[in-house]
């Protein structure tokens, strides 16, 4: 039986080579090439562009079939389909997924090219078991984005620790016609409330050679939760769904006062709310311990080579051209990034858009970058995602106890990996 | 005179026999050409039907029996093996699978009744004589229908947002409380709300199509016979509109375990609606959060047998009645 599987597995993989190599199209005679690209981050057209009037031999084609969340499910599909790209983005978090389908590419001959432009703990996030599998792009340290408008209007400051976090939103809610939060704390937004639990010593995946495995119920985790449940019971943080039509217009009419969004915040809002330029600001977040700054991330990604490409060295020669070497770099600054390659970091930029004369934003986020902490991502955690978003959208409306909403995620994302 | 038909019965039945043959015999000859005519014919049909319909039934029960099993090192590729009824089984003993049935039928005994009821009343109203605007009243009832129920949702979500919605804010203008229909259990009111209006109209113009059928006469004759509109309508319109009934009775049926664009839609308006609110949803979340099509076919499958049972019993349910008035 096994061995029949097996066999199947290798006509399809053949099947597959052979229809990848339909769909990707080899270019012309001239011994051009022409790699597909599939990538949702803004701006990146923009690079593409660049370097195909650069390399006439190496075409790119980007496109994007889904946006970052939705990514995973249709890369996973088309690469089993045989009908993948050559080269696709992919957020950390969703990076063990590819790993453990056996989809990527191994980069670790070609590192050499790009390793030492990254620093270590980013070049970390990309590698499995001393594999290396992406080329990270940019990074998302969290930041206290605030209307410092409103915060100077009510004679507020950002909060260094999370106790003076909760005094701020005590005197958000005391302000005015009391209809004003400090935070919008939404059961979409798991991947903030996986990186709250980071800051705090959590660490929810690991492995070893038996496999991997889960302790999303621990007491760094309890102790995150207990101090959002506080928040959320007392009403001193809105839970309304991130980016539904209450939530849009609460931030609209400046009853949302903050986020805790990754560097990259000022580009969307910017887009979505175009009248508040001007109104924001960053800040380092809340610490439990200011002393011992510990930040998590929200987003970024990488770039990744698909097992199946037929041109993998070209693909590798254009992402490390993309997002390692310093010309690139300098590249993804142009387009609003915050690049995970150091120099990229370091170079003098100009204010954001949305915040014109914010020019200690960049520099704060490099700072709030340089205390990332470490993570480890499993291969499911768009499980655990779905089921944050279901325990604490059960416990906002009284349906699940609190103390049982660890145990639940606990559960599901165990019960997944056990399969 | 008994004698000559005992004689003659062998005769006949003998002829019968024969003639029976004979036809037999000639079927039996023609059949080939016939038959594989008649297949040619059918072929752009049954190869449609093959690729839409059997080939991928065929696939989810398949891959039903499959399962992805991890080979032991962290970053190895799990192997596909066969798991027997190890995904049913999964499915079974997953209390959120129980829930989510669960409020689907709470969700069909509320929706399919007031579905049905409102198109009966609606048809009626239609079918009475000297209406005013009947073409205009038939158009704006049926219109709803032609809305896409994803739009219907994401528009009726708007209207459910207290901080929104025209209807609160008007409500609230004349000082009148409105519950907030996107929390807790108000949610199973506001997907009602959703599915009746975008589905009334489709069952009432069908039934309304069945009461043109009803002769005139006996409309005429019941009447005559002293009949006011209320008693014609319970006496004579409605017993004629009960097969119209039953069979758009069905569809709602089949409809309601269907349900899934309207919740998934005011899902994201709301935290009352889980990934697992309802079966389908339960599938989706299994087929693409979780990347495990082994678990979503196996559920979907048993959904399926699950409505093929309803649906029998709705269709014997209509034989009973038909019997019944006969």
């Amino acid at each position: 039986m096994r061995r029949t599987t097996r066999a199947g597995i290798a006509a399809l993989g053949v099947m597959a080579i052979g229809l990848t190599g339909c769909a990707a199209g080899d270019g012309g005679s001239d011994g051009s090439v022409t790699l597909e690209f599939w990538a949702w981050g803004s701006n990146i057209d923009q690079r593409v562009a660049v370097w195909n009037e650069e390399n006439p031999d190496i075409q790119v084609e980007i496109s994007a079939p889904a946006s970052g969340a939705d990514m995973p499910t249709v890369v996973l599909s088309a690469a089993r389909a045989g009908d993948g790209p050559d080269m696709a983005q992919a957020e950390y978090t969703q990076l063990p997924s590819y790993v453990t389908a056996g989809i990527l590419a191994d980069l670790t001959p070609s590192a050499d090219a790009f390793a030492d432009k990254f620093s270590e703990s980013v070049l970390e996030t990309v590698t499995f078991d001393e594999l290396i599998f992406g080329i990270p792009q940019d990074l998302g340290p969290a930041l206290f984005v605030h209307r410092k408008d409103l915060f100077a209007e009510l004679g507020l400051s950002p909060a260094a620790s999370w106790d003076e976090f909760r005094a701020l939103a005590e005197q958000v809610r005391a302000s005015g016609d009391g209809d004003r939060y400090l935070l919008n704390f939404s059961a979409l937004d798991a991947d903030l409330f996986m990186g709250l639990a980071l800051q705090n010593g959590a660490q929810w995946w690991d492995y070893d050679d038996d496999g991997w495995s889960v302790d999303i119920a621990s007491t760094e985790t309890q102790e995150v939760l207990d101090f959002w449940r506080g928040m959320v019971e007392d009403d001193l943080v809105s839970t309304y769904q991130t980016n539904s039509p209450e939530y849009v217009e609460a931030m609209a009419s400046g009853r949302i006062l903050s986020q805790l969004a990754g560097a990259w915040a000022p580009g969307p809002l910017m887009s979505q709310y175009p009248e508040t330029v001007g109104a924001w600001a960053g800040a380092p977040i809340p610490q439990w311990d200011p002393s011992d700054p510990r930040v998590f991330a929200r987003g970024g990604s990488a770039d990744v080579v698909l097992a199946d490409s037929e041109h993998p060295e070209q693909a590798i020669e254009f992402l490390t051209w993309l997002n390692a070497s310093d010309e690139g770099a300098e590249g993804l600054v142009e387009v609003n990034k915050f690049t995970a390659a150091s120099h990229g970091q370091q170079i003098e930029r100009s204010a954001p858009e949305l915040m014109p004369d914010e020019s200690g934003y960049w520099p704060t986020a490099s700072e709030q970058a340089d205390h990332l902490v470490a993570a480890q991502w499993g291969p499911n955690t768009q499980v655990a995602f779905t089921a944050i978003g279901d325990a604490f959208g059960n416990a906002f409306e009284g349906q699940l106890p609190w103390s049982e909403v660890l145990p639940e995620v606990q559960r599901v994302v165990s019960t997944d990996l056990e399969r | 005179m008994s004698s000559a038909l005992r004689e003659r019965a062998p005769a006949t039945h003998d002829r019968g026999a024969g003639r029976a043959d004979r036809l037999g015999g000639a079927r039996r000859r023609r059949m080939p050409r016939h038959a594989g005519f008649a297949y040619l014919l059918l072929a752009p049909a049954l190869i449609l039907f093959s690729i839409a319909f059997l080939i991928p039934i065929g696939y989810s029960i398949g891959l039903s029996f499959m399962g992805s099993r991890s080979t032991g090192s962290a970053f190895a590729p799990p192997e596909t093996v066969f798991v027997q009824l190890d995904n049913y089984a999964g499915v079974l003993a997953d209390p959120t699978f129980w829930s989510s049935l669960g409020r689907l039928g709470v969700f069909a005994i509320v929706m399919v009744p007031l579905m049905m009821g409102t198109a009966i009343l609606l048809a009626l109203l239609l079918d009475l004589p000297r209406v005013r605007a009947r073409a205009f009243s038939r158009t704006a009832i049926f219109l709803p229908y032609a809305v896409p129920s994803v739009i219907a949702a994401l528009m009726w979500g708007f209207l459910y947002v207290p901080q929104i919605s025209p209807v609160y804010q008007f409500a609230s203008g004349l000082g009148i409380e409105l519950p907030a229909l996107l929390t807790g259990g108000f949610v199973q009111v506001a997907i009602v709300n959703v599915v009746l209006w975008g589905g009334i109209g489709f069952n009432t113009i069908i039934i309304y199509t069945a009461l043109q059928s009803l002769p005139k006469e006996q409309i005429d004759a019941a009447r005559i016979d002293g009949c006011d509109e209320l008693r014609i309508a319970r006496f004579v319109k409605l017993p004629h509109v009960v097969p119209a009934t039953l069979l758009t009775g069905l569809f709602s049926v089949i409809g309601a375990l269907q349900i899934y664009s309207e919740p998934q839609m005011l899902s994201t308006l709301t935290t009352s609606i889980d990934s697992t609110f309802f079966p389908l949803m339960r599938v989706y979340r299994d087929a693409f959060a979780h990347d495990d099509l082994n678990a979503a076919s196996a559920a979907s499958i048993l959904l399926a047998l699950a409505t093929v049972l309803l649906s029998l019993l709705v269709l014997g349910l209509r034989t009973v009645l038909a019997r019944r008035t006969r």
